[in-house]
């Protein structure tokens, strides 16, 4: 079905050099004559392709390199190694074919004229593409109704709501019907509702149109309702590369245990320590983390020991897996080092 | 070509948004005139005859033609907004889509002119009125065509100034200081505040090699016909050969700039 990736990344690195001022007035005043510089690697040789129609999400804490590397496959940043195609251009040539057919969407970032109707904008914008009048019409029409802001088109840009505005940014980046997306936070400090309406938005947008996407978003359940595969980077290194389900199965280092028991049978906290992480202890109800490995085992000394009503074993939910493999590689202590170097020759 | 229709249609209508501000600047600037006209008010009361060829008439005259020519030529924001986008990293949407950021200002800045004009042709109609004696009309219509030639070209030239040191934002974080070092010379040595033949006449030879006296001294002296024939001639050719420079520096500049941006993070 895939066949020539729409978005092509080999061994893609980026250095920024920053100055570095020593503290105080002194530090300052040395500053002026002499300058010493850091170099921080933002982004340390990453590969990955991307076949048309895929929707992929980008993960990774803040400064992981993720918008940076948006920023290279737009144009805006020079790499400082590697390579990239997209669609078959080099994006920081920024060919003007190039630009006719794809959009960046930073969510913290403002495209709209402030004091104008949206509908000025996206006008200009349908210029700046050379969008038939008619066309244009009917394509702010329909995505307009898609996103539910029909009766917003004609209100000052800087009287919408932060929702009503992102989604007017999502349509002027849609308007010349790109064949690759870029998108940064989309959903960045938007209420839920209007976290369904964009996400939902962009499910049938990437369905209908066979756009190309790549997101990040802090909101897992955007990654979650959207991508099937994620790439996850840390520290500027590709981390994990594969499909979504796979992250839990291969990350996941316990398993949810939730135990309906009765009332007058609960046991200590002290007791229950011995299986494993206490999540939930609530009359009637314990709910424990427990290594996979041991699963089988708890189970049966719990079966064994409290008079239990009903049994469950759930995975634990990718958000917390992400959360958890975040935090290990924060804190380098040798084990998590040792863990997380075997599940990068896994990913690799 | 309907694109810059549409900036220029955009930029008029933005503008507008802001239309009282352009009033009442259009307003305030006619309180230096007034001083202006005192001053040499007061000179001439003290003295018979002219003033380096100036009657009193005449140089009442020049500065209500500056006064004129200003409002329809000079920069007001665009430097600010451009440096802005470059330091907020606005800029970023303009590289990611088929435009030129050069003409998209350039479009903006006469949209932010056709409004000023506007704006200010009431409160200066009525004082040109008030000191219609005063304003004299141009000696042919070959010096009123190259009086609204020179006008235009002084309006893309101050554009493009002003675009430079906006530029100087790739590099330093406040451009402020070098607007000012260029307003600071333009003041002096464009004419606005004294018709620039009254100075030495090597002085104002020289001046007339740099490209300031075509922002206003120029234009406004071809109008009064004091500038003709081989002089006027000249003067369009060097006015022109500045639009040429600091278009083709702009150029260089900003593909310079650009590579800032994108090396050292957009």
């Amino acid at each position: 079905m895939i066949t020539q990736p729409v978005i092509q990344v080999e061994g893609l690195t980026r250095v920024f050099r920053t100055y570095k001022k020593k503290p105080g007035l002194l530090g300052a005043v040395h500053g002026l004559f002499h300058r010493e510089y850091e170099h921080t690697t933002s982004v340390r040789d990453i590969s990955f392709s991307v076949g048309e129609g895929e929707f992929v999400g980008f993960l990774g804490p803040n400064g992981a390199g993720k918008t940076t590397t948006l920023k290279m496959l737009s144009g805006l940043l020079h790499p400082s190694g590697g390579a990239a195609s997209v669609l078959g251009y080099t994006p920081w040539h920024r060919p003007v074919e190039y630009r006719r057919q794809f959009a960046l969407l930073l969510g913290q970032k403002n495209q709209l004229w402030w004091d104008l109707p949206a509908r000025e904008s996206l006008e200009l914008n349908g210029k700046i593409y050379g969008i038939p009048r008619p066309v244009l019409e009917s394509r702010v029409g329909d995505l307009a109704e898609l996103l539910l802001v029909q009766d917003k088109l004609n209100v000052m840009v800087r009287e919408l709501s932060l929702g009503e505005r992102m989604k007017m940014e999502l349509i002027a980046a849609l308007l010349h019907q790109p064949k690759v997306l870029f998108l940064d936070e989309p959903t960045i400090g938007l209420d839920v509702v209007a976290q369904k309406t964009v996400r939902e938005f962009l499910r049938t947008y990437n369905r209908t149109h066979r756009t190309t996407i790549l997101l990040t978003s802090h909101y897992m359940s955007d990654i979650e309702a959207l991508c099937r595969r994620v790439i996850i980077i840390d520290r500027g290194r590709i981390f994990f590369d594969g499909a979504l389900d796979e992250v839990v199965e291969r990350f996941a280092s316990s398993k949810l245990v939730t135990v309906d028991l009765d009332d007058a049978a609960m046991p200590t906290a002290d007791e229950l320590r011995m299986f494993g992480n206490v999540v939930e202890r609530d009359p009637g109800r314990i709910r424990l983390k427990v290594p996979r490995d041991q699963v089988i085992e708890v189970c049966k000394a719990l079966l064994e020991r409290f008079p239990v009503a009903d049994i469950d074993i759930q995975e634990v939910s990718v958000e917390e897996v992400i959360r958890d493999i975040f935090i290990n590689s924060r804190n380098p202590d040798p084990d998590a080092g040792a863990d997380s170097a075997a599940h990068l020759n896994q990913a690799a | 070509m309907s694109i810059y229709w549409q900036i220029l249609n955009i930029g008029i209508q933005n503008t507008l948004v802001y239309r009282v501000n352009f009033l009442a600047r259009a307003l305030f600037n006619l309180v230096p005139l007034v001083a202006f006209i005192a001053m040499w008010r007061a000179i001439y009361a003290g003295k018979t005859g002219d003033v380096s060829g100036y009657s009193l008439t005449a140089m009442i005259s020049y500065y209500l033609l500056v006064t004129i020519v200003e409002a329809m030529t000079s920069v007001t924001e665009d430097d600010w907004q451009i440096a802005a986008d470059i330091k907020d990293g606005h800029l970023s949407q303009f590289l990611t889509r088929p435009i030129d950021y050069l003409h998209y200002r350039f479009c903006l800045f006469c949209s932010g002119r056709s409004v000023y004009t506007v704006a200010a042709a009431a409160p200066v109609a009525l004082f040109v009125f008030m000191q219609r004696e005063h304003l004299v009309a141009p000696p042919s219509g070959t010096a009123f065509g190259c009086f609204l030639l020179s006008l235009a070209l002084s309006a893309v030239l101050q554009f493009l100034l002003s675009y430079l040191v906006a530029m100087l934002a790739f590099w330093v974080l406040e451009i402020s200081t070098f607007a000012f070092i260029l307003l600071a010379f333009e003041r002096l040595a464009s004419g606005q505040m004294f018709p620039l033949d009254i100075l030495p006449q090597w002085l104002s030879q020289a001046v007339m090699w740099t490209p300031f006296p075509y922002a206003v001294y120029f234009p406004v002296s071809v109008y009064m016909g004091k500038t003709t024939g081989i002089a006027l001639a000249q003067g369009l050719g060097i006015q022109l050969f500045w639009v040429v420079a600091t278009y083709a520096l702009a150029r260089l500049v900003w593909s310079r700039g650009l590579k800032s941006y994108t090396v050292v993070g957009g």
